[in-house]
């Protein structure tokens, strides 16, 4: 198997270090570039299991606001974001809300929730 | 028209007038009132519905309206009497609050103490003079949120952001993830105003080009935006000619900086430090004016929520103390002022006698800097950009110079 490098700048710390991860065979072999060991950490993840928070809005109906804040209670692939936010356009959720209460149980089997972020009244 | 007795008035229910509030009530003073313009207590935070607050004060990674609905619930347990859709009119240098809404109508408020945590507002189009017709669709970046997370409504389909500040790269994110088209965002400056986190996570995830020297020269469209011309900025600020271009977009958002909102502090006679507009405050975050305190966004614009609750309690302990007769006389008053890149440092004033931590913006990235304050401090940096609010801790017993510390940033000397 070849060598192969990808660069990418570290978001760790405002330094932006500017990462060189080099990989062969599907497996980190060096992280170059990179002045601390957090940076080498999110460097390896970035290049072999990019995850990012999620968090959107959803319409709400019978609430005080038209639009209820929710999250995922973990972070996700960062290939799905965009599945996430399309299968949460579909969906309206019945005011009240609690701050917490699960909007969607483990979407799209990831073995995540999702959840609201603020408690919503009635009108 | 209904008068009324308070000790503290905290005029703003942000994450700054929150923390005032909670911290003059725990500090043993009972008639406590929030002032607040919005619908609801909490301010710009509930429509922050990305994740990023709270890692210093919570050491948990929040949203927007996780971390102030905290707050708020604190309120509520405390039993910390606010007003909503409250509009304070005026403000006397007696401290006695005009102010209105639609259930007391005009009321009079009479205060021992007064805590302003009024925050800022956007830099609009007017301030920044862009020629050209004046078509519907042009959203500063806040409002487009608000539309967006709070009531619900698109502001449009194909975009360009002016200003890469972190408010308009989320608003990019969140613009391509509910299925609009961010054709770019543009930055005059030759560097991002907002963090590589943000760059990386909101425009490079999802392959929006950011377009670092150029700005919107022309206004295209006659009843909606049809495009704007974009053009290169030399280091001068001066327009290149033969690089404008047209880009089409129905819908144009302005990321271009805060003010703080100061009319109010304005007409009481505090004073207002010219460098940023927010009044001149001491340690204790007190202004001019003995007994009137200023906290949050307008006193400076602030990066970290954490920091404005911190600014917030550090207001309303001050509050408390002046009411309860428990805080000593301002005597000995150091200026606290920029020196080599340094755009300003909060707070303006100190006593020199306890330690105390300034906050500092810079003018230019650098790094590899040395942070001094005065001959007393010098701490070494790796490095320092305009976006990022740095601070240097003074301890007690500084003397300055003729009265002042100054606080710069300079190139690491060879030792």
């Amino acid at each position: 198997m070849r060598e192969k490098t990808r660069e990418l700048t570290c978001v760790v710390c405002p330094m932006s270090c500017r990462a060189r991860v080099v990989f062969e065979g599907g497996e980190v072999i060096a992280v170059k570039g990179v002045g601390c060991p957090r940076g080498e950490a999110y460097a390896r993840g970035e290049v072999m299991a990019p995850v990012r928070d999620f968090f959107t809005t959803v319409r709400v109906r019978g609430g005080k606001f038209s639009m209820l804040p929710v999250r995922t209670t973990m972070p996700v692939p960062k290939e799905r974001v965009m599945d996430i936010a399309v299968e949460l356009s579909k969906i309206t959720v019945e005011a009240p809300v609690k701050l917490g209460q699960v909007i969607m149980r483990d979407i799209l089997n990831l073995n995540v929730d999702v959840i609201a972020t603020r408690a919503l009244d009635v009108v | 028209m209904i008068q009324r007795d308070v000790d503290v008035a905290v005029v703003g229910g942000g994450a700054a007038g929150l923390a005032a509030a909670i911290r003059a009530r725990r500090e043993g003073v009972e008639k406590v009132l929030i002032l607040e313009r919005g619908e609801e207590l909490g301010g710009v935070l509930h429509q922050c519905i990305h994740t990023g607050f709270g890692l210093h004060y919570f050491k948990e990674n929040l949203t927007g309206p996780e971390y102030v609905s905290r707050f708020i619930n604190i309120v509520h347990e405390l039993g910390i009497e606010y007003k909503v859709d409250t509009m304070v009119l005026k403000v006397s240098s007696e401290k006695r609050i005009t102010a209105i809404n639609s259930v007391d109508g005009l009321m009079s408020i009479s205060a021992k103490s007064i805590v302003f945590a009024v925050g800022c507002r956007e830099r609009t189009r007017g301030s920044l003079s862009i020629p050209g017709t004046r078509p519907a669709g042009i959203f500063t970046a806040g409002t487009a949120q608000r539309l967006m997370e709070i009531e619900g409504s698109m502001p449009g389909r194909r975009l360009m952001i002016l200003g890469s500040g972190d408010v308009g790269l989320i608003m990019a994110r969140r613009f391509v993830m509910e299925g609009a088209k961010v054709e770019a965002v543009l930055e005059i400056m030759p560097y991002p105003g907002g963090l590589s986190r943000n760059i990386v996570q909101c425009l490079d995830d999802f392959n929006i080009p950011l377009l670092l020297g150029y700005t919107v020269t022309l206004i295209h469209g006659k009843d909606r935006l049809e495009g704007v011309t974009v053009a290169k900025i030399d280091r001068y600020r001066r327009l290149m000619p033969g690089t404008e271009k047209f880009i089409g977009c129905d819908t144009l958002i302005l990321s271009v900086g805060l003010i703080p909102e100061n009319e109010l502090t304005k007409d009481m006679g505090v004073v207002l430090d010219p460098l940023i507009g927010g009044p001149m405050v001491n340690e204790r975050m007190e202004t001019s004016i003995e007994g009137v305190f200023a906290c949050g966004n307008v006193v400076h614009v602030h990066d970290l929520v954490d920091h404005v609750t911190e600014a917030g309690e550090t207001a309303g302990r001050s509050a408390a103390r002046y009411v309860l007769g428990a805080l000593p006389p301002f005597r000995r008053r150091l200026l606290v002022k920029p020196g080599a890149n340094v755009r300003y440092v909060v707070p303006q004033i100190i006593s020199g006698k306890e330690s105390v931590s300034l906050f500092f913006r810079v003018k230019r990235p650098a790094r590899y800097v040395t942070v001094k304050a005065g001959d007393e401090v010098s701490e070494f940096r790796q490095i320092v950009r305009p976006p990022e609010l740095a601070s240097i801790n003074l301890p007690g017993g500084i003397h300055g110079k003729d009265g002042r510390i100054v606080v710069s940033v300079r190139r690491r000397s060879k030792s």
